[in-house]
Formats: structure tokens, sequence, C-alpha cells
């Protein structure tokens, strides 16, 4: 871990709806992840872990509040500049995998490199093998379990050779044995490569592999 | 717009709804099609038309000024004997006095049921036909001229679709005719009799419809229609160009008709791609979010739904023009006698013209997925 803090959270409030409808999903949070830090959101479904990983990656932008993703404020980016830094800089494990349905394995993988995202030194099929899928590459989402879909939407965020990894539930649709070689496949990309990993996660598991817990109730970290 | 990288996932998202691509492109291409073919009826007709008064070898054609007879009237209003005098007619050309006419052909134009339908019987002194047949003269692909009253020559087309030839006996107007002789379709009409006899089966005796003068020199036309005139009040004389020009002309309210009707087609078309493409960026609404959430660009998502339209609307104008191709092929099987006129010019440039309508019909939902919030689709999940 270094000095340098990768994100950055400053007093995010997130609201949805009005008056009688109004919802407030985050509640002032502060947070500070450094570079090259394992770190997991830790709180019971509902706290506002997937909103808070969703303004982080900048898909959602916060009521108030500011946040720093690499010493860039991306709060102050317009749509298209946060677009180009998500795509760049941040990879999104989406709880929902978010495959796209009428693409193979290989082709949701790859689809990275056709949005401009600049792309690692291993290969899309690299990379399913290493999540195990390697014999599934052509199969399209509809025809993969929901375990292997959370494996293609993995390979997915690490063709980009990512600097910060966003993961939300990554091991929530897996087995024990797929689940042990998607945390060895994070722990390697933070010890062996730097990277910044936070994951939201409800697995006790999951929190042991991480160097710090992050709590969160209600919309606040606690 | 649609790089090689992109292709894949435009043919694929295309394939994958292979079922609602696939109506939405016959739906669209019976759009691009209808203007094909209707133009292609619409023109072939006129034209048609236009050449059999073109491949009259006369010049002039001389008819009483309230009676176009080309236009199938039933008409015998003209003295025969008149032919005589039309080929006295003196005219002053190059300073010197000349009897123009070449040969004056008395014709009596009839209009009777043949075959179903209704058809122009030309009655023409045998000996004549040369001179009124003109390029088409030599064209006699079977028998020969009718020498007798029973007798009728047809052209090939009208030998084709009744399934008539040299030999066969046919009824006309209540009375039985042998097939003399067939004749390459192109020129007055498509059935021949005698001029006797067609005035005789008709009680025109000794009249005639029009006369076809043929002159000597091509200089003489104009100075001999005008002579005619002068000398014969109440007839009317024309250039046989001239006629043909001036029934073109009279038929270019047509290129209106076809012009309303091929935008209305169009219109539909455009409105079934706009659908199409608004109903592929709502089913795909997720999809978009998705891609924007991984850091897909506004440009993107729109050349990505644009090429989609795109791709859509060139296979659109591919089976239109198979389509139009199959329903000249059915028409001119069941219709043989209609002449649908088919110009790679008009059909690629309705093809284009479809594409061009669908791609503008594509844009509207295209910017609205472009700008769509990936939060939307996301947030909530």
């Amino acid at each position: 871990m270094t000095d340098k803090n990768a994100l950055i959270a400053e007093d995010i409030r997130v609201v949805f709806g009005a008056s009688d409808y109004r919802f407030v999903a985050l509640d002032g949070i502060n947070l500070k992840v450094a570079s090259g830090e394992f770190a997991v959101l830790m709180g019971p479904s509902g706290c506002g872990k997937t909103t808070l990983l969703h303004v982080l990656s900048g898909i959602l932008r916060p009521t108030s509040g500011c946040v720093w993703v690499d010493g860039t404020e991306l709060t102050a980016l317009g749509s298209a500049a946060r677009t180009r830094l998500r795509r760049d800089r941040i990879a999104l494990i989406f709880q929902k995998f978010n495959l796209l349905p009428t693409v193979s394995a290989r082709g949701n993988v790859a689809i990275m490199k056709k949005l401009g995202a600049s792309v690692g030194t291993s290969s899309p099929d690299e990379l399913l093998e290493t999540v195990g899928l390697g014999a599934k590459k052509d199969n399209l989402p509809s025809e993969l379990s929901m375990g292997e879909e959370q494996r293609v939407a993995i390979a997915r965020a690490l063709y980009t050779d990512p600097a910060i990894i966003l993961a939300d539930e990554p091991t929530g649709s897996v087995d024990s044995a797929n689940k042990t070689r998607i945390l060895d496949v994070f722990e390697d990309c933070n010890r062996e490569m730097g990277r910044t990993i936070l994951v939201a996660t409800h697995d006790e598991n999951v929190a042991s592999r991480a160097g710090r817990v992050i709590e969160m109730e209600d919309g606040k970290v606690v | 717009m649609l790089t090689p990288d992109m292709g894949s996932l435009v043919i694929s998202n295309l394939y994958r709804r292979k079922v609602r691509s696939a109506i939405a492109i016959v739906a669209v291409a019976v759009g691009v099609a209808a203007p094909i073919v209707l133009a292609g009826m619409t023109y072939g007709s006129i034209n048609e038309v236009l050449d059999r008064i073109r491949n009259v070898g006369a010049d002039i054609i001389v008819s009483r000024t309230s009676n176009p007879a080309l236009l199938g009237v039933r008409t015998g209003v003209l003295d025969e004997s008149l032919a005589v005098k039309l080929g006295t007619v003196e005219v002053e050309y190059d300073g010197e006095i000349v009897r123009p006419a070449e040969s004056v052909s008395p014709v009596l134009v009839w209009v009777a049921e043949f075959d179903g339908r209704l058809q122009n019987v030309y009655g023409i002194t045998p000996d004549e036909f040369p001179a009124f047949g003109g390029p088409m003269a030599d064209a006699l692909v079977a028998g020969r001229l009718m020498d007798g009253p029973d007798e009728l020559v047809i052209d090939d087309r009208l030998a084709a679709s009744a399934g008539l030839g040299n030999g066969d006996t046919v009824e006309l107007m209540n009375r039985k005719f042998t097939i003399a002789g067939v004749v390459r379709a192109g020129a007055g009409a498509r059935l021949f009799m005698r001029l006797d006899a067609l005035q005789g089966l008709t009680g025109q005796n000794g009249k005639v419809s029009a006369f076809y003068v043929k002159c000597k020199h091509p200089g003489y036309v104009s100075v001999t229609a005008s002579a005619i005139e002068n000398e014969f009040p109440g007839l009317n004389a024309i250039a046989m160009g001239a006629l043909a020009d001036e029934m073109a002309e009279g038929m270019a309210g047509l290129d209106e008709f076809v012009g309303a009707v091929t935008a209305l087609a169009l219109l539909v078309a455009g409105l079934v791609i706009l659908l199409t493409t608004y109903t592929v960026v709502l089913e795909r609404t997720r999809e978009i979010g998705i891609l924007k959430a991984l850091g897909a660009s506004r440009a993107f998502i729109a050349r990505v739904i644009l090429s989609e339209t795109l791709v859509l609307c060139v296979l659109v104008a591919a089976v239109g023009v198979g389509l139009a191709f199959l329903a000249n092929l059915a028409i001119e099987f069941r219709y043989p006698l209609l002449t649908v006129e088919t110009t790679p010019g008009r059909v690629f440039g309705y093809a284009a013209l479809g594409v061009a309508v669908g791609v503008l019909a594509g844009i509207v939902p295209v910017l609205y997925a472009a700008t769509r919030d990936p939060a939307e689709t996301l947030r909530y999940e």
C-alpha cells in the first residue's frame, strides 16, 4: 500500500425520488482507499454498497459530495470525461454480471478493446482460462450458469488491466472452488500487480482475504 | 461508420433477433419494392404506347381534328378516297414545287375483344404494311401478311399470351379468322386485318380513321403537315415524332402520381424502420446501459445502433429489389401483355432512397439511445 489514495469520497449523499418518495441511499459517506489496497465493503442488503460503488465509478452522479479517482475529481467531470476515466482506470464487476446477451463469453471480454480501452498482456482466451472457462469461450451468456457468467464478468474486468477494480458481490453466485479461484485472482492482482481493489460483499471469506473491512449501515460508513 | 471491430457486434445483434430482423426486413422491403414495381408498370405501359407510335414507318398521321384515331375509339370518320388527294398534295420546298408523299396508308382503327381483353384492331391494306410498319415491316416472325378477308396478323406478344400461332383459328367480332402470320410487337396495334374486311365487319365501308403519310424526304414532313391542314380544313396532320412527344407531355402528370405513391411507400417504410429501431433501443436499454457503464462513448453507442439500422436497411434494399424482380416476373407471367420496364438506374435509385429514408428514420432513436444515462438502467439492480 502507498500513501497515495486511489479513491476518495467526501461527504457523499445520494437521494432518490422526491418529497414523499424520497429515499436517502447514501448519507454523508467519507472514504479513502489507498492505491494498492484490497478493501471490502460489508453491510446488510440495502445499506448502500452498490450505490457507493456506482458513485465511485462515476456511473451515478451523487446528489452532493465529491469523488476523486487517482487524483482526478470525478464529480467535476462531464459525462463523456467520466466515461473515459471509468473505461481507462476502473474495472467494474456488477452484481448481476451485466454481460451482453448477444455475444459469446469471449466477445464479452473482448468488447472492452472495441470500446477503446487499453488492454493488458493477457488475451480474452487466456483470461477465460484463468477463471476456469476455457471450454466455454464460445458460449452465449444464456448458455452459462450464473457462476460462469460471474466469472466471465471478472475476466472482462481484468482484460483492461485496470488500476482500480470495483466488484459487487463477485463471489455471490459461485461454488466454493470457484470462489477460491476468484479470490486468488484478486489477490494476485493486488499483490503482484498492485491493483486497488474494493469489493462489496456479505461473505466473511472474502473479507478475510482483504486488508481492510469497511462496515456500512443505512447509507453510512460505521 | 461500421468498423470491423463493431461489425461482429452489429451482425450478432441482428442475428440474435433474427425473427424480428426478418419481419422488419420483409415489411420495409415491400415498401422499397412497391415503387419499383409501380414505376416499372407505369413507365413500361407509357413507353410501350409511345414506342408503338415511334415505330410506325410513316411520317405524318392525318385524322379528324376532333378525333385522335390512335386513342383507339371506334371510328371511321374519314373518306378512304381522301388518300388519293393527300397523295397529290404539293408543297414548296427549297424553291421547288414537289409532291412530298411517297405513300398514303388509310387505316381503320377499331376496338374489339380478343382473348378476353379489349384490343385495338388496325384495318390496313396489305400492300401498305411495309410503309406503315417502317422498321417493323420486316418483323414477320412466322407466316405471311393477311391476304384474304378472313385472315389476321397478330404480334408475337399477343400470340404468346393467347397461346396462338400461325394457322390457328380464332373468333373476333363474332367471326372466325385464321392467323396468317405473326409479327414482332412494336408498331401500331397488336392485331391487323385487311382494311376492307374491317370496314365490312363494322359497317364502315369506304371509311377510315386516319391516314399515315410517308414522305419522300425528311425535310418535307413539317411543310407537308402544314399544307394538309391548310388544304383540308377539319383535318389534323401531326408529325409522328411530335405526336409521341405530345403524348409523352400529356402523360407527364403520371410522374407526380408515381412520385406520390413512392413517397407514401417510403414514408411507411421509414416509419417501420423508426419503430424497429425504437424497439431495438427500448429492448436494449439495459445493454446500452451496460456498454455505457463499461466505458462506451455516446459516439460508440450511436455507431452500433446506427450501423445495425444501416445493415438492416441494406438488407431491406437487397430484399426489396429481389421482391420487385419476383413481382415483375409474376406480373409478366400473369399479364404477358403488360410491359414492366425496370431500369437499373430506377432500381438503384429507389433502393438507395429506401436506405437513406431508413437511416434517417433511425437517427432519432439512435440519439435517444446515445444520451441515456447508464445509472437509469443499472442503479436499481
